[in-house]
């Protein structure tokens, strides 16, 4: 989009906002409409579910409803809403990972779960054999040197041809397959 | 959560949409910086100025603790009422502005304690200066929240809460410096600054909570 096509619709959406500000509910429900495509790609990448999306476009469209008086229609439209999408984002990421489910677990030392270490775990041996198994060949290949043969992830990477990421994701992953098969 | 539920949800919007009015954030700055002028110069005169007023207006390091306090409530005010809306990234470069001045009153405060030590504090310091403190600040507290929470719709609601706590206690010393005949670091800096201290670490738990929408 060139820069004369964005200040035209940046003015079409200021207009409307005009419009819904004085009561046009066709201007406001065509405003909003408008906004729902550019908010949703403006969130999408940045969140970790991004089927959770359209929730977080839904608190955008209520919080511009509710700050639709603060908008000052000499001004441009874009910075305005755009203000209020990353607060809105922002508000659902710091509760997101408030949530001690959804905590961030780093790739560098992806923990070992416990069923896997401690004796008393609600899987037997054999159970956490078939779900070893299961495992696709690469992962399978990743826990085996990782895990079990105690390898860093710079020596996997080496000896695989994986990257160094790829190897953390990889075991991650398999880790969380074994997890979700016990 | 379906695009069918967004438009449902636009539908219930544009429903309950009416008339509204733009805020414009400088004229309710200037409101309530013309307000809190007239109630700290009321309370001034219902309390009564301090005796030594004429020879504290006559000296210079007053003047200028009185202007320097004046500028960085003028400023903060206006901060506070820029940042109470969306969309406002050009108005923060005006941030820096009281928080350069506010260092300055560190300094001047440290310069003076230094030189001159705390000197002497009245033992009747809580029913007097903190409740006046109280009386010069309550309503201009509950004017900038009320009138920030009606007309914005802050998405800086920390940084808000602390620029509205800086032009309180501001205006607020400012008041204590017209009725308090007491100049020394200890009760014009120390007692009277005090309060705001713990306000201030209050309103760092409760700012976002306070001023979110």
């Amino acid at each position: 989009m060139t820069e004369t096509e964005q200040s035209q619709i940046n003015q079409h959406w200021s207009e409307l906002a005009a419009k819904a500000q004085s009561g046009d509910a066709n201007a406001y429900r065509l405003l909003l409409s408008d906004l729902v495509p550019v908010i949703r790609r403006s969130i999408i990448k940045s969140l970790p579910n991004p089927q959770n999306a359209d929730d977080v476009v839904q608190e955008v469209l209520i919080s511009v409803h509710k700050a639709l008086h603060t908008y000052d229609p000499k001004r441009p439209f874009m910075p305005w809403v755009q203000s209020i999408i990353n607060f809105r984002k922002t508000d659902y990421l710091r509760q997101h990972y408030a949530q001690h489910e959804n905590a961030k677990i780093s790739l560098d030392d992806p923990d070992t779960p416990d069923y896997l270490v401690i004796s008393g775990h609600n899987g037997s041996t054999k159970d956490i054999e078939e779900a070893f198994d299961s495992l696709p060949d690469q992962q399978k290949k990743v826990v085996q040197l990782m895990k079990i043969a105690g390898y860093s992830a710079e020596e996997v990477s080496k000896k695989t041809g994986m990257s160094v990421s790829a190897v953390k994701v990889s075991a991650h992953r398999a880790l969380q397959k074994i997890r979700e098969k016990l | 959560m379906t695009t069918e539920d967004i438009v449902k949800t636009i539908d219930k919007l544009c429903e309950g949409l009416k008339p509204v009015k733009p805020c414009c954030p400088t004229r309710n700055g200037l409101l309530w910086i013309l307000l809190v002028i007239c109630y700290t110069s009321a309370v001034a005169i219902a309390i009564g100025f301090r005796p030594n007023i004429d020879e504290a207006m006559a000296r210079d390091d007053f003047i200028f603790e009185m202007i320097l306090a004046f500028s960085i409530a003028i400023s903060a005010s206006l901060v506070t009422f820029w940042i109470s809306i969306p969309g406002c990234e050009k108005r923060t470069r005006y941030m820096p502005v009281p928080l350069t001045l506010l260092a300055v009153q560190f300094v001047w405060m440290i310069e003076r304690l230094y030189f001159e030590g705390l000197g002497h504090i009245r033992e009747n310091w809580l029913s007097h200066c903190w409740m006046n403190t109280a009386l010069h600040t309550t309503l201009p507290a509950i004017a900038v929240i009320m009138l920030v929470k009606r007309s914005g719709a802050t998405v800086m609601p920390g940084w808000m809460a602390a620029f509205a706590l800086i032009a309180v206690s501001e205006f607020g010393w400012i008041g204590m410096r017209l009725i308090c005949p007491k100049d020394n670091v200890g009760e014009a800096y120390l007692i009277n600054f005090l309060p705001y201290v713990v306000i201030g670490v209050a309103i760092g738990f409760i700012g976002k909570k306070l001023f979110r929408w």
